[in-house]
């Protein structure tokens, strides 16, 4: 896969570790591991229209954005707060939280083989 | 120069990625310090007694469990247990009525939550440490000017005596 088509950068991450291939290590597969359980309560809070619970699990999904590079959906995920809280636009919704679990998906499985490089 | 007791600094954070990102960087080259993290407030009070230096403490504590303490909250009773700890809150929001909220209740700092912060929160850490040190060092000077106060009056002392004997 071509660097443009890709979903993910770890250029953040790998200047944050400061060299340190173990952190990096361990931040992606700590991402790997709780990818599974953010985007089963985003799908639950969604199909209950529980609209605060979403908003929740999306503020909290935001640095681990900026640590695997997934800044594709980072606006969509400010947006989905938004009308999340101001209870606006709801009907947007489902297809935000579509593209946003897509895109991690996707980026997970990017991740899965770019991690073996450190 | 070193201090004598390592500093204490507690994360408080429901962020396992993020606290770990930030231990991690604070840690980078420093020896003196002791990092505990927390993933809820009543944790971190419960721990209170420690008397950490510096408490880096999540606004939103309390996303996944409404039930628990926001970091209003937190700092709240971490200013009245501990009230030299201070206290830097963390916003993923450029909201500055929380940050005035937080700094009228006794935060240092609001740092917004972003790829800068992780340098941020360091350079405050290393600010503290620094004015700990100069306080030593004070501390240090002071207490070497006493001990030669007192060698000279020894001094004085035994001079008049041996003049008054001779």
């Amino acid at each position: 896969m071509d660097a443009i088509s890709k979903k993910t950068d770890l250029t953040f991450l790998v200047e944050l570790s400061e060299g340190s291939n173990e952190f990096v290590r361990e931040m992606v597969e700590e991402f790997l591991l709780q990818l599974p359980d953010t985007i089963s309560k985003m799908q639950e809070y969604l199909d209950d229209k529980k609209w605060i619970e979403l908003r929740n699990v999306a503020h909290k999904l935001k640095p681990s954005l900026d640590f695997m590079g997934l800044l594709s959906i980072k606006e969509i995920v400010k947006t989905l707060e938004k009308n999340c809280v101001d209870q606006v636009n709801l009907e947007l919704v489902p297809g935000m939280v579509k593209e946003i679990i897509d895109t991690c998906s996707i980026g997970a499985e990017e991740l899965k083989i770019e991690v073996l490089k450190y | 120069m070193k201090t004598k007791n390592k500093i204490q600094v507690f994360l408080v954070d429901d962020d396992k990625m993020f606290v770990n990102a930030l231990k991690f960087k604070l840690n980078k080259g420093v020896e003196n310090i002791e990092i505990s993290t927390y993933f809820d407030g009543e944790n971190c009070l419960q721990n209170i007694d420690k008397y950490p230096l510096l408490v880096v403490l999540d606004y939103h504590l309390n996303g996944d469990n409404v039930e628990a303490m926001n970091g209003m909250q937190v700092l709240d009773i971490i200013k009245k247990r501990s009230p030299f700890s201070e206290v830097i809150m963390l916003s993923s929001q450029d909201d500055i009525e929380i940050a005035m909220d937080t700094l009228r209740n006794g935060a240092l700092d609001y740092v917004i939550k972003n790829e800068e912060c992780y340098s941020k929160i360091k350079t405050i850490l290393s600010q503290i440490e620094n004015e700990i040190t100069s306080a030593e060092l004070i501390k240090n000077d002071s207490n070497k000017v006493k001990k030669i106060t007192v060698i000279i009056i020894a001094i004085i002392t035994l001079l008049i005596i041996l003049s008054s004997i001779i």
